[in-house]
């Protein structure tokens, strides 16, 4: 289980001001093969919340709108890729490298193949198992 | 300030001592042999009959059994006649903090009980007040009976108004300033009846504050309700729709707001299963039990839709280029400025009527038109739609098991924790929140089946509604011995926390658990996609649509209006045992607060 930043770091609109930093020491080569560059967790991590992808993917890259990103299914071009040219550009945001570097993209990245799954098999949830199993009402209660 | 002078320079100087033989003075004489007259000024300030009395005798009559209110001078004859000559008893007065959360809460309230309740509201300022809840429950096609003071001879001539209702009058069904007893009497119960008759919406009388306090002159008569009856569809239309659902070979019911009452879920149940055609019934209210196997939207194309009371422009998932019919009372009621319901109805098909009040019809005319083959053929795509729903309800709650140990909580977590908590409490159980921006988590993991259990969504979507209606559906749902809750999001909460006091003054059970995600979250997506599309800095999407620092302490502030009240709850392991000691409170009968730290979406 992690606490991302937007618990135990408190960001608020500051994450700006925090966001300028970071990428302030990022490589930020356009022409360098996306796939190549090396991202940073920790700076993934808060660029996570920055760029607020938690919005419509979860603080764990598990829950929300969008799809599940943990794991990431995509490798590290993939995703790259598709935050350049998504599918549905109405619903997924597209960034541009003056917005988003290929470092930014590829710390993010970093970020999501790190994080450990907080999504146990349903199997494995008993109230969930109950819920399914429908055996928790067998009488509609009382009107 | 200095004692004032015993005698005022204006009174006569006192008449000099006389020895008592000598004959009195004229005035002396007019004194002593004159009846004694009580000053004109004390005489006329006293009415112990007045004619608010009167409205409070019509207002019974109508059964109005609350009546939601901040204070408000123009108001103060018919609150006085309310409390003292009424006894505070039907309708009860209820103290608000604010005139959004008097109308919201009587927006909730009618959505479990089926019949308005009343928002006594300030003169002008205070309509303006409550003009966004009584939008929230004209787009809801939910009755609210709304009455406003007038005192153009009150102290503040900033509350006066030379037509009070215009400022609402583009979402009211009806207004009215009586100018007299009778007429009030009158008006009430025209008002009630238009409030009450599909398609159902606010209304709103203006009390001027003068008829209020006059002296009752004679004895008006009580005017008698009668029930009002429902406009449904003309019996050819009938006829028509029964032909093409019986003939349909994949049709789909999509009900929006069909089911008012526990009836029209029956209806639907017994349409549905005539023709075995799916349902898309879980949408702004409930409509129709969320695990029966004919609930979704089946498989395959549909070749016809049938669209009930439906809330946009009508339209089912899976449709293909089939025919479209559509019964929605909302072509009755259509003002010019608003565009509530989205334009006008569409469909080859397009009747303006009642469509629970159409059911009744409607299904005994496809009884009679359904034959024995066609029976069969519907008992096979039955089996077929029965099999989706199953497939269809294992996806969707084995998805609940995303994030499901994540910190802060998903919104899927919070509602699972909860159901085994309520599924089984003796008097039954109410969701009285929206859910859209729950991830529609209840509907997907709960078993609804009653019309109580899930009682749709804002109507306009203007926020603020959620913790006011909220109330008030528990206070309705409180005589039933119902257990009420609210997953009530942040940034709503903020609009009106005050009637969490309202909660705790009045004892009103419910369970407020705040989905916290310290945003507007909705417009920080909006913004995100902004700023995306300009290419120009997403990281300041959340300016101006955060909540946090400083993060606001909702445990302390439910303290502070009086309620039972834990957390910030960030830990999904933490919920239950939370959850189990609020609920408690709750079934003890008192209002409980949970402040949960959640995933922003489910």
């Amino acid at each position: 289980m992690r606490m991302t930043g937007w618990l135990s770091l408190g960001l608020g609109v500051s994450g700006a001001a925090l966001f300028t930093v970071v990428t302030a020491g990022a490589t930020i080569e356009p022409s360098q093969d996306p796939a190549a560059l090396r991202g940073d967790t920790d700076r993934g991590r808060v660029l996570f919340e920055t760029y607020t992808c938690y919005g419509c993917h979860g603080y764990t890259g598990e829950t929300g709108f969008g799809p599940r990103l943990n794991p990431p299914r995509h490798d590290q071009a993939e995703f790259v890729q598709y935050l350049r040219n998504p599918r549905n550009p109405r619903r997924m945001p597209p960034y541009q490298q003056d917005d988003a570097s290929d470092q930014t993209l590829a710390d993010i990245f970093a970020y999501l193949t790190s994080l450990p799954s907080a999504s146990p098999e349903a199997e494995s949830i008993p109230l969930l198992q109950t819920i399914l199993t429908g055996d928790e009402n067998a009488d509609d209660p009382p009107n | 300030m200095l004692a004032a002078e015993p005698t005022s320079a204006s009174a006569p100087p006192p008449e000099p001592k006389r020895p008592s033989a000598l004959p009195p003075t004229e005035a002396a004489l007019a004194r002593e042999t004159q009846a004694v007259q009580r000053t004109p000024a004390v005489e006329s300030y006293i009415v112990e009959n007045p004619a608010s009395d009167q409205m409070v005798d019509v207002l019974r009559a109508l059964d109005l059994e609350y009546c939601a209110s901040n204070p408000g001078s123009s108001f103060e004859g018919l609150q006085e006649s309310i409390v003292n000559y009424g006894d505070n008893r039907m309708p009860e007065f209820l103290t608000c903090l604010h005139e959004e959360s008097a109308v919201a809460m009587a927006h909730g309230y009618a959505k479990i009980e089926g019949k308005p309740m009343m928002a006594l509201l300030h003169g002008t300022v205070g309509l303006q007040h409550g003009a966004m809840a009584i939008y929230n429950a004209y787009a809801d096609r939910v009755p609210v009976y709304i009455v406003v003071g007038l005192d153009n001879d009150g102290p503040v001539a900033a509350h006066n108004a030379l037509d009070m209702a215009a400022m609402v009058r583009d979402f009211v069904k009806w207004d009215h300033q009586p100018e007299s007893l009778d007429q009030f009497g009158r008006s009430a119960v025209r008002a009630y009846t238009l409030a009450t008759t599909p398609p159902m919406a606010p209304v709103l009388l203006v009390l001027d504050a003068r008829l209020q306090k006059a002296p009752l002159e004679g004895a008006p008569a009580v005017p008698t309700l009668s029930a009002p009856r429902f406009p449904a569809a003309d019996s050819a239309s009938v006829k028509e729709i029964a032909r093409l659902l019986v003939a349909a070979n994949s049709p789909r019911i999509n009900a929006g707001q069909v089911a008012r009452t526990q009836e029209g879920i029956d209806l639907l149940v017994e349409l549905a299963e005539l023709l075995q055609a799916p349902v898309n019934g879980v949408t702004n209210r409930l409509n129709f039990p969320s695990r029966h196997p004919l609930a979704g939207t089946g498989t395959g194309l549909g070749d016809l839709v049938l669209n009930l009371e439906p809330t946009g422009r009508g339209g089912a998932p899976g449709m293909a280029n089939g025919t479209t019919i559509t019964i929605s009372a909302s072509e009755l009621l259509v003002t010019s400025n608003y565009n509530v319901r989205g334009g006008a109805r569409r469909g080859d098909i397009v009747v303006a009527a009642d469509a629970q009040a159409t059911l009744p019809a409607l299904i005994e005319e496809v009884r009679r038109q359904v034959t024995d083959d066609r029976k069969r053929h519907f008992e096979e795509r039955g089996q077929r739609y029965a099999l989706t729903h199953a497939r269809r309800r294992q996806r969707e709650v084995a998805d609940a098991r995303h994030g499901w140990d994540a910190t802060p909580v998903s919104l899927a977590r919070v509602a699972a924790e909860l159901w085994p908590l309520i599924r089984d409490h003796e008097d039954d159980w109410s969701f009285v929140s929206p859910q859209r921006f729950l991830g529609s988590w209840p509907g997907k993991l709960w078993n609804m089946t009653r019309s109580h259990h899930f009682i749709g969504n804002h109507g306009a979507g203007g926020m603020g509604y959620g913790a006011p209606a909220a109330v008030g559906a528990a206070l309705a749902n409180r005589k039933y011995g119902r257990i009420s809750i609210n997953i009530q999001g942040d940034g709503d909460l903020n609009y009106a926390p005050g009637v969490l006091w309202t909660a705790a003054h009045h004892q009103i059970p419910l369970l407020t658990i705040v989905a916290n995600n310290r945003a507007y979250h909705q417009e920080l997506m909006f913004m995100q996609q902004q700023c995306a599309a300009r290419n120009r800095g997403v990281d300041r999407a959340r300016i101006g649509t955060t909540i946090e620092d400083p993060n606001i302490d909702y445990t302390q502030m439910a303290k502070a209006y009086g309620l039972y009240a834990e957390g910030p709850i960030a830990n999904p392991n933490d919920l239950g045992p939370a959850l189990r000691r609020a609920v408690d409170r709750v079934k003890a009968g008192e209002p409980a607060l949970l402040d949960v730290l959640t995933q922003p979406r489910g």
